[in-house]
């Protein structure tokens, strides 16, 4: 029994552990990307992500985690699309609410979001976010984007 | 045994008191956010949030990439604002092509809205770009540019500016309008419409603040020293000749419009072109010469048309 309490006592503690940090994981930081089959932008997409997104812990392969979706579905996603700070989604609005300490994701949803954005468009300023819209609707897909490089002779990974 | 099973069940409780500790910060965050708003009533102006926002400013520790993107939104909307956006589609989606291909090799390929590239229709010689991704270059610096490396070249200079927070950084002063805003949002239970009104009117005054550092002031030295070389590397990743940035500061005509736009505030030229020289990307091989021509020529054709 005596030689037994130190392991049980570790395996209490690698459990506590793991209740007090269940967090701990990557979320999604950014509006929308993608899961890859492989550490390649040009690589077959096998899930949409979305903000605030939890995946599982992950390798960091260069510039790209390898990771899992909740449903165990693994792949690669880019290291500028995540954060391994906690991102809360608020439920009144599709915005993130964050908590102040240094470990947590900062201010995300809680200060500058759609509805301020609402609020400072209506006072009558002199902003265009209608122009913005429209420039934000120019998008370039993946396969349009690998035939340019090709057609340029530029680097393709 | 007794004192092994003692020794346990602290470390037990102090692993306990570690996990809670997450819920109890945020629980006092919103306690003293409460406290603070609930101190100065349901309405209590510009003034007593700023108040509050001094009790919260330990809580700022930088801006999330939802509200650089809202910050990026607002700034593209003042200068869209004032100037002309092109229509022209086809010319838009070939910038956007090329803006697209050097943000891929940034540091930064993924930003929370996306990379967005606006021709503006002036005569100006300029090029700018706002947080979160937003990209902005002139006809009057269209026109003066030979070939798509060039192209390139000033593209990945204004995405450095974004990767690298440059914006953001000339506003580093102005923390405290964040927590004005965060102190709006959790007294939104109270009054939401006043809140909110008073919300747009700190994000009116950072988006203000920024634009004018953006447009008027124009980034330090060193951060265009920081641009001018992030774009080098970034021509070199793409497979873009990296010498592109110095050809596009040797342009006579830009040189001479220099006075008003996208160089007015930069460090002078000579200095930009002695420290891109001494890049360590321009001395290494890649492949730009076997594309050059292919690249000039889809240039050409798609400049010519609009």
């Amino acid at each position: 029994m005596r030689k037994l309490l130190p392991i049980l006592s570790l395996v209490l503690i690698a459990n506590a552990a793991n209740a007090a940090n269940p967090d701990r994981g990557l979320y999604v930081e950014v509006n929308s990307t993608k899961l890859r089959e492989k550490p390649q932008f040009w690589a077959k997409g096998l899930k949409d992500l979305h903000y605030g997104d939890k995946l599982a812990s992950a390798e960091q392969e260069n510039s790209w985690f390898k990771t899992k979706d909740a449903n165990g579905l693994e792949g690669y996603v880019h290291a500028s699309a995540v954060t391994k700070k906690k991102i809360i989604l608020s439920s009144k609005s599709n915005s993130a609410a964050a908590k102040p300490d240094e470990t947590d994701v900062v201010l995300a949803g809680k200060g500058f979001n759609r509805e301020v954005e609402g609020a400072y468009a209506s006072a009558g300023g002199e902003v265009n976010y209608k122009a913005v819209d429209q420039m934000q609707k120019i998008r370039i897909d993946d396969v349009a984007l690998y035939s340019f490089l090709q057609n340029g002779k530029l680097r393709v990974e | 045994m007794i004192k092994r099973f003692i020794t346990s069940f602290f470390c037990l409780l102090a692993l306990f008191v570690a996990g809670c500790s997450e819920q109890m910060s945020q629980l006092s965050f919103e306690k003293i956010g409460q406290s603070v708003l609930g101190g100065v009533g349901i309405d209590p102006g510009i003034k007593s949030y700023m108040d509050a926002g001094q009790h919260m400013i330990k809580a700022v520790k930088g801006m999330s990439r939802e509200e650089e993107y809202y910050l990026g939104r607002a700034v593209s909307a003042k200068i869209l604002s004032r100037y002309q956006a092109s229509t022209d589609f086809n010319l838009l989606r070939y910038i956007n092509t090329v803006g697209t291909t050097v943000a891929r090799f940034s540091d930064a390929p993924e930003t929370f809205g996306g990379y967005h590239f606006m021709l503006l229709e002036t005569n100006q010689v300029n090029a700018i770009s706002a947080p979160g991704g937003y990209v902005f270059i002139t006809r009057g610096l269209l026109k003066l540019l030979p070939d798509e490396d060039s192209l390139a070249a000033v593209l990945a200079h204004e995405v450095t500016h974004i990767v690298k927070q440059h914006g953001l950084k000339s506003i580093s002063q102005s923390n405290l309008t964040a927590a004005l805003a965060d102190a709006g949002k959790i007294a939104c239970k109270l009054n939401c419409n006043d809140v909110l009104q008073q919300a747009g009117q700190v994000f009116g005054a950072t988006v203000d603040d920024l634009f004018k550092n953006l447009i008027d002031k124009g980034y330090s030295r060193d951060q265009e020293l920081e641009a001018d070389s992030g774009a080098v590397e970034i021509l070199y990743r793409a497979g873009y000749s990296a010498r592109s940035v110095q050809t596009v500061m040797e342009i006579e005509n830009l040189q001479s419009a220099n006075e008003s736009g996208w160089l007015k505030s930069h460090p002078g030229l000579s200095k930009r072109i002695s420290a891109i020289k001494n890049s360590k990307f321009l001395g290494k091989p890649n492949s730009s010469e076997l594309g050059f021509e292919a690249r000039k020529t889809r240039f050409a054709k798609a400049v010519k048309l609009s």
